[in-house]
């Protein structure tokens, strides 16, 4: 069974929902941390697990 | 798209070839060909809509949809793909059936995904006849001629393989058509912080990931999109059949998550200059083409839209062939026909294509509500019905086939009850009661009818254990 995948897919998916849940300050460019955290700094997060999975299959 | 049908035809020697293409395709086919059914033409067209008018109150929903690969190759993909190797399985529902060692579990499986597939085969017709109306100004029905006649004719023809490699160049378009849209259209809007800066001024909720949306529609929606699609989207994990190895399924990941995030990254970004740029659009689904009118010569305009009539065509033929594959393997050669012919069952799943194909064309020519109604659900109904009895399948042993079955039942009746109570309160299917996704609803049902139903029933006999957990499980 791949656990450390798993446990990376549980951090993202509380993680995910506790981003949404907290109110967040204000970032740069106009938007808050929450949505840096979330919508642009996720991505790079699922593709560097997705590459952690294929390279090391765990 | 007709030619690599044609092309292709000729490779075609068998119903297994056709359906599933066994270990003649590559990691790059199999990627682009999961993401690009996973992603229809709504992806350039409702969905930036959407994203306009909720803002980042929709992005936690975009960036699960990305991560769907994610999910569905780790949690069952490497396990189904060993798994019909050995028991030679063509479609999902056989899965079913092996796991859950009884015909009836397919063949529920199957009745839930027919009940699914086809009337959105309808629907994605009709979509597809008014983006041409739209775009293109072909009079609807000829739209519906044309890209049918398409969608059909190389589907027929080239099977998996044609499906698989159109989606590959389909998939391609939708890369270069986003890549040219969004640095062009956010530097319009004015840079990506000013951007941002006039759209809180158009609509102040949709800067923040909540507002416009209540809270848990938000947060259900970031679980549901991306988890819930290794039982919502059969026509993708069925690509998980394809691979003899593993490292053609790992590569294959590679390239899935590559492009959905890069398209679903871009969307938004789309969606928010998009609302700046056309900020008194009356409908918000022409965002992409008044935008492409605006902002693009002719000939950079038609590649963009020929990205968006791709994308269609990514989703249908899939959902086409799956429909197919499930009519002749788990219902007529499982129960009426009983061919072994190669040869036969390739012309029997030829002509079942073609009508299946015809039969989504008329319908599509005056769609009933119903139909609509249906299509609105069946994501929430398959992700309720599959997801737990697939993943418990492959991973605990114990689960019978009693509580398989328990789980698919259980799960779509909740999902679709979770609908009607939301109705009767809401006079829409599209508001649920305390924003709770129907596929939630459902799957959690499903879920723990799995689990106590199979507690409460004998274990699964041995052989099904040592085809399904030889690596799990070590007998004394």
């Amino acid at each position: 069974m791949p656990f450390v995948s798993i446990t990376l897919m549980i951090i993202f998916l509380i993680g995910g929902m506790l981003v949404i849940l907290i109110k967040w300050p204000q970032g740069p460019a106009n938007l808050d941390w929450g949505i840096w955290i979330l919508a642009y700094f996720g991505y790079a997060y699922i593709i560097a697990a997705s590459l952690f999975y294929v390279k090391k299959g765990k | 798209m007709l030619g690599i049908g044609i092309w292709f035809n000729k490779k075609v020697k068998s119903n297994k070839d056709y359906f599933i293409a066994k270990g003649k395709l590559g990691p790059a086919t199999i990627g682009f060909s999961f993401s690009a059914t996973q992603m229809s033409g709504s992806t350039y067209m409702g969905a930036v809509g959407a994203e306009r008018l909720l803002g980042y109150n929709l992005i936690p929903s975009s960036i699960a949809s990305a991560s769907a690969p994610w999910f569905a190759y780790i949690l069952v993909g490497d396990r189904m793909r060993k798994v019909a190797n050995r028991v030679k399985s063509i479609t999902v529902a056989d899965i079913f059936e092996a796991r859950y060692y009884s015909k009836y579990v397919g063949l529920t499986s199957t009745i839930i995904m027919l009940i699914a597939f086809i009337p959105m085969i309808a629907a994605q017709f009709k979509a597809a006849g008014n983006t041409f109306e739209v775009l293109i100004g072909l009079p609807y029905w000829m739209g519906l001629i044309v890209f049918g006649g398409v969608v059909i004719f190389y589907t027929i023809l080239g099977g998996m393989l044609a499906v698989a490699w159109n989606d590959l160049i389909n998939g391609i378009f939708m890369i270069v058509g986003f890549a040219i849209l969004t640095p062009i259209a956010v530097k319009a809007a004015g840079g990506f912080a000013g951007m941002h800066q006039q759209y809180a001024q158009i609509n102040p909720n949709g800067i923040s990931l909540t507002g416009i949306m209540p809270t848990i529609w938000v947060l259900s929606a970031f679980v549901v999109w991306g988890f819930f699609q290794i039982g919502g989207s059969p026509s993708c994990v069925t690509r998980f059949l394809i691979p003899e190895d593993d490292k053609t399924l790992k590569t294959a990941l590679v390239y899935s998550i590559g492009v959905q995030s890069f398209v679903y990254l871009t969307s938004a970004m789309i969606a928010i200059s998009g609302a700046v740029l056309t900020p008194n659009l009356e409908r918000s689904d022409l965002t992409v083409p008044v935008m492409i009118s605006q902002l693009f010569p002719p000939l950079i305009g038609a590649i963009i839209i020929a990205a968006i009539i791709a994308a269609m065509m990514s989703t249908i033929d899939s959902i086409l062939l799956v429909t197919s594959s499930l009519v002749v393997e788990n219902i007529y050669i499982s129960f009426i026909g009983k061919t072994t012919d190669r040869k036969k069952g390739l012309k029997i799943a030829r002509y079942v294509t073609f009508l299946i194909g015809l039969l989504g064309l008329i319908v599509a020519i005056k769609p009933p509500a119903a139909i609509l109604w249906i299509v609105t659900m069946s994501f929430s109904l398959m992700a309720a019905a599959f997801t737990f009895p697939l993943l418990l399948g492959l991973w605990w042993p114990r689960a019978t086939k009693e509580g398989g079955l328990a789980g698919m039942i259980g799960g779509s009746i909740s999902s679709i009850f979770w609908y009607v109570v939301g109705y009767m309160k809401y006079n829409t299917f599209d508001n649920w009661v305390w924003g709770i996704w129907p596929a939630l609803f459902g799957a959690f049902i499903s879920l723990v009818l799995v689990v106590i139903v199979s507690k409460l029933t004998s274990p699964p006999p041995n052989d099904v254990i040592d085809i399904f957990f030889d690596d799990i499980i070590v007998r004394k």
